[in-house]
């Protein structure tokens, strides 16, 4: 072992293959998601808009223009959100279960967007606040009722999250009970996680707000690094532990319910990729954010994809099927910390 | 009480510093000195407050009353970053909720000389190195934390605080998980960052006789307050003892070091009289 433990060619060469493949990975789903549609998949029309032939069939690609293009892109920004948002409430809590979905933020998020259909807010700015609202009030119920346990029980931020959703949840649903008849389907909207609706102006809404979000986010990913040696350790190796926690949780819910009030709820998106991404790429934050941000739009564009293409007739909304996939292996995880 | 004082200012000056939670009283009117490049051991009974005292020195609690100043510049006036280029710590215990590699652990000691994120330079890698050769962890290097045994974990998070070349490193019972021989590693470590780079150790142990062999400083601590300070020699005394820990002792100089040994006698050897 003359050569240093620091200078691993082959760790170097593994994590980048797995990041060129990740965006391989996107980049063919995208194509999928745009050339599929109830008709099936044809490659042709897209390959039209992304080369400009102008002698392409100019019904089918505005089709994909106006149509497929926003939902693809939707949907990968919004795996995108909610999967950075798993790994950033998982590495401050210290928990590998901490997900906006479950810890009651998306629920939050979507009672104000309730409350603010209600009202008759426009969706931006009036209702992505009154959502943004409803997850700050999730947020420090949450940490409020967590704050008086011990360290030792680290679950308590959990049954917090758990006990603040089912409040929203019924909060939810006295909503809908008092709702007329016209605005049910937006709210019904909001329940299922539906990609289906968005547009270009919606999708550039998203990406303003939440770029900013990532770029934060990824400044403070060395931070997360040490946060996971534990409070005091962090601290002394020089993080501010308050101001980190404050600035990470406040800009993740604002991206969080920026993006449920366009894309609805959809559970355990940031539960599944990041425990698949620190699997493959260990828990290096400075890593793992990047790579999160494309590894949940990939997912997403996928789940939304299935749920166009699985049922003979219609669609499943997407968010059925993400949780679908991240209820089992919620459990999964929830089994091997009990037995560890 | 102060003894060994023919050395210069001290790094470490608390001036009547006491401190509790909520109506609780833990550390009441502390005063003492700790000096540069000294190994110096906090003992004394269970919940007396060596560990918030250690907290304190370390920045990570604040006392109600009383000051704590580090070569002269209050501990409250330092940011985290600055505190942490002069003082490593080491909890009792260390919880990871992910598990992360021997190296990644060792270069994170790196982080309070470097920028917001954390990128090293040649340098930075040549130190973590040689910090991990002086803790003997360089094979364990791609491991995962999980994965060592007690001693090893300990032996890395030395590793990370030498890693981070503070002027102090203190340590919280690091020895108190640990088996006879590694205890001694552990110790041995302290001695040497001491001698050969004039780094300090604080250290709260409830081993007296490591503490007795080791220290240069041992202050013993009862319900709050200084109950002796000075030379382990000086301190060990049998009587002194009996009244802190509230049980017979058994009281000797080893043959082998010098150095005082502090043994409990079982209650089934007391006289009927107690």
């Amino acid at each position: 072992m003359s050569e240093s433990p620091f200078r691993n060619r082959s760790l170097y060469r593994r994590n980048l293959s797995i990041a060129i493949l990740l965006i391989l990975l996107l980049a063919l789903a995208l194509i999928m998601g745009l050339a599929t549609g109830p008709s099936g998949m044809d490659l042709t029309p897209v390959w039209d808009l992304l080369s400009g032939n102008p002698a392409g069939d100019a019904l089918h690609i505005a089709i994909i223009e106006r149509i497929r293009l926003p939902r693809v892109l939707m949907a990968l920004f919004c795996g995108a959100v909610l999967s950075l948002g798993g790994l950033v409430f998982q590495a401050l809590l210290g928990n590998p279960l901490a997900e906006p979905y479950i810890l009651g933020i998306s629920g939050g998020a979507a009672t104000g967007a309730i409350l603010g259909i209600l009202a008759g807010f426009a969706r931006i700015p009036g209702i992505s606040l009154t959502a943004f609202g409803g997850s700050m009030v999730t947020l420090f119920l949450v940490l409020i009722l967590a704050k008086g346990e011990s360290r030792v029980n680290r679950d308590a931020m959990l049954l917090s999250g758990v006990m603040v959703n089912a409040f929203c949840s019924a909060a939810i649903m006295f909503l809908i009970s008092i709702s007329e008849e016209n605005k049910l389907h937006d709210i019904m909207f909001w329940l299922m996680g539906d990609l289906s609706s968005a547009d270009m102006t919606q999708v550039g809404m998203v990406a303003l707000l939440i770029t900013p979000c990532f770029v934060i986010i990824f400044l403070y990913s060395h931070k997360m690094n040490l946060m996971l040696m534990g409070r005091d350790m962090a601290r002394s190796m020089g993080v501010s532990i308050r101001k980190t926690t404050l600035i990470l949780l406040i800009t993740t819910s604002f991206m969080v319910s920026a993006m449920v009030c366009q894309s609805g709820l959809m559970g355990f998106v940031g539960l599944v990729v990041p425990h698949i991404l620190r699997q493959l790429l260990g828990s290096d934050h400075r890593i793992l954010v990047p790579a999160t941000i494309i590894g949940g739009g990939f997912f997403m564009v996928v789940c939304d994809l299935l749920a166009r293409w699985l049922p003979r007739e219609g669609e499943i909304p997407v968010g059925v099927i993400t949780a679908i996939v991240g209820a089992p292996l919620f459990i999964l995880l929830l089994k091997r910390r009990r037995t560890s | 009480m102060m003894a060994d004082s023919p050395t210069p200012t001290p790094y470490f000056s608390i001036t009547h510093l006491s401190t509790g939670y909520g109506d609780h009283t833990v550390l009441s009117d502390i005063s003492l000195a700790v000096h540069p490049g000294s190994f110096f051991i906090i003992a004394g009974p269970n919940g007396t407050g060596k560990t918030t005292l250690l907290r304190c020195l370390a920045g990570l609690s604040r006392p109600q009353k009383g000051t704590i100043q580090i070569n002269g510049t209050l501990i409250s006036k330092l940011n985290r970053k600055s505190l942490a280029r002069r003082i490593a710590f080491l909890p009792q215990s260390v919880e990871m909720a992910f598990s992360l590699t021997v190296c990644e652990v060792v270069l994170m000691g790196r982080s309070p000389h470097l920028g917001i994120l954390g990128v090293h330079k040649e340098a930075d890698l040549a130190l973590a190195e040689e910090a991990m050769a002086f803790t003997d962890v360089l094979p364990l290097a791609h491991r995962s934390i999980d994965s060592l045994s007690g001693g090893e974990r300990q032996r890395v998070f030395i590793s990370r605080a030498v890693c981070q070349q503070p002027e102090f490193i203190l340590l919280d019972e690091p020895t108190s998980a640990l088996d006879l021989a590694h205890q001694v590693r552990v110790m041995d470590l302290m001695e040497r960052l001491k001698e050969e780079r004039g780094m300090g150790v604080i250290m709260v142990s409830h081993d007296l006789n490591l503490a007795a062999m080791y220290a240069d400083t041992l202050c013993l601590i009862h319900q709050g307050e200084v109950a002796a300070l000075g030379a382990p020699s000086d301190v060990l005394e049998k009587k002194r003892l009996e009244d802190v820990y509230g049980c017979p002792l058994f009281v000797e100089k080893s043959p082998v070091t010098g150095a005082l040994h502090v043994m409990p006698i079982p209650a089934r050897l007391k006289g009927p009289s107690g």
